[in-house]
């Protein structure tokens, strides 16, 4: 009786990668065209909320359309957008010279707030249900490890705070800064010769992290009038100084996911408070 | 510099087959461990020459946090053999 | 390029089922860190290095060590 339940399993699953497979590779081998979801020859684009993404200078966007209403989908390579350049370009609009990170916090940023929250939300369910929790044992280390473990920390951490300071410049940001700092801790755990746990301290700094996030929306509230403007000046694009509140908010962001993910780890290796 | 390509892409593809033969084949469990080392290692690699043929230098940071991270995961299978073999004595 | 999209898919073919069929709780999490070596370099092609950082700090850090803390609170067989 097992063994046929597993077969009908194994069949289910079987049909439900054929059926992804044949999507994927659908959109993978589309022929390049001017894109497949409007009309190509009368579009009408002045009803779209989208209008004044597609373009790329915002301020451009009503111009471009009263001028050349349902030709912009055979025009669009002769579309006169700003040229942006590195080191070069002042007050740009939001000024970060990494895009994905322009959309995280300064166009779509109340979401980025919901995720720091479920992040928060999952945590605190980890430490509530490890509450008491006994001592994991470990062998002692052996010189290599010890040495090891000793030479490396600060370089990993130097490299993670790295990622989540440069985050309007190179690709990365706070998430995957946070989670590299995460890690030395784990290598503090595995090569030392006696770890104590040290929770109270990395859940203040955690806390404190978190306010200063929700501190920067009140503060736009206050002065602008909504909640999470840029109230900063944008600045030259490509300097380390630049790009309104995107650099302070990343910050915040690494140094929260640090503290967060790293009292996880010395939750599920036991022991409490020492 | 096409042909350059294909022919470096085809010996880093052999050697990528060749170390999964060796996490199938391998009865006991370091032999795994060893052939997840050597695939990072060989996957650094293989992106800091992709991203020198699309051109584009700002790919080269996702090599760097592999060349750092792939000491951990080694480190912690190891220390979890290590303490098992010593509790049951 | 499109030679290194069908490697990826058959590495990460062989090393799923690994992770769901073997008996030894061990293997699997080896397995699913060679998946997520991959998909990062999936990611890599497709041109976001972004999601690539990510999925390779997460996966060759974090997850791994959390599934061997609660494999020690746990047994290792099957």
């Amino acid at each position: 009786m097992k063994n046929t339940q597993g077969m009908v399993n194994a069949f289910f699953a079987f049909l439900l990668v054929v059926i992804l497979g044949i999507f994927f590779f659908n959109a993978i081998n589309q022929p390049l065209g001017n894109g497949l979801v409007l009309n190509k020859d009368n579009p009408d684009l002045s009803k779209r909320v989208s209008i004044h993404y597609i373009l790329k200078n915002v301020h451009n966007a009503e111009d471009y359309l009263a001028q050349h209403k349902s030709s912009y989908f055979r025009n669009r390579d002769k579309v006169k957008s700003s040229n942006l350049e590195f080191g070069k370009t002042k007050n740009a609009e939001s000024g970060s010279a990494n895009e994905v990170t322009s959309i995280v916090v300064n166009y779509r940023g109340f979401d980025t707030l919901g995720e720091v929250t479920v992040l928060f939300i999952s945590i605190l369910g980890l430490g509530m249900l490890l509450h008491e929790n006994k001592k994991k044992y470990w062998a002692k280390p052996s010189l290599i490890v010890r040495t090891g473990a000793n030479f490396l920390f600060p370089f990993i951490v130097l490299f993670g705070v790295y990622v989540f300071v440069h985050g309007h410049l190179t690709p990365g940001g706070g998430f995957p800064g946070g989670t590299i700092i995460a890690s030395a801790a784990l290598l503090l755990i595995l090569g030392l010769k006696d770890f104590k746990n040290k929770l109270t301290m990395t859940k203040i700094i955690e806390s404190l992290a978190g306010l200063t996030f929700a501190g920067l929306g009140l503060v736009g509230l206050f002065t602008n009038g909504s909640f999470l403007t840029n109230f900063l000046p944008s600045g030259t694009m490509g300097l380390l100084v630049s790009s309104g509140i995107t650099a302070l908010i990343y910050i915040a962001v690494g140094i929260k996911v640090a503290a967060e993910l790293s009292s996880g780890i010395m939750e599920m290796n036991g022991g409490g408070e020492e | 510099m096409n042909t350059l390509y294909w022919i470096w892409s085809i010996i880093l593809s052999i050697s990528i087959l060749m170390v999964l033969t060796r996490f199938i084949k391998g009865p006991a469990l370091p032999d795994r461990v060893i052939s997840l080392d050597m695939f990072t290692t060989i996957t650094t690699g293989l992106l800091v020459l992709i991203s020198f043929f699309l051109n584009n230098y700002i790919l080269l940071d996702v090599s760097l946090v592999y060349a750092v991270l792939a000491f951990i995961s080694v480190l912690i299978m190891a220390r979890y053999l290590e303490s098992t073999n010593e509790e049951e004595k | 390029m499109i030679v290194l999209i069908y490697l990826s898919a058959i590495v990460m073919i062989i090393s799923a089922l690994y992770a769901v069929y073997a008996k030894d709780l061990l293997v699997s999490v080896v397995a699913l860190g060679i998946n997520s070596l991959i998909v990062s370099v999936l990611f890599f092609l497709m041109h976001a290095p972004d999601v690539a950082i990510t999925e390779a700090a997460i996966g060759a850090g974090l997850s791994t060590a959390i599934f061997v803390f609660a494999i020690k609170h746990t047994e290792r067989k099957e």
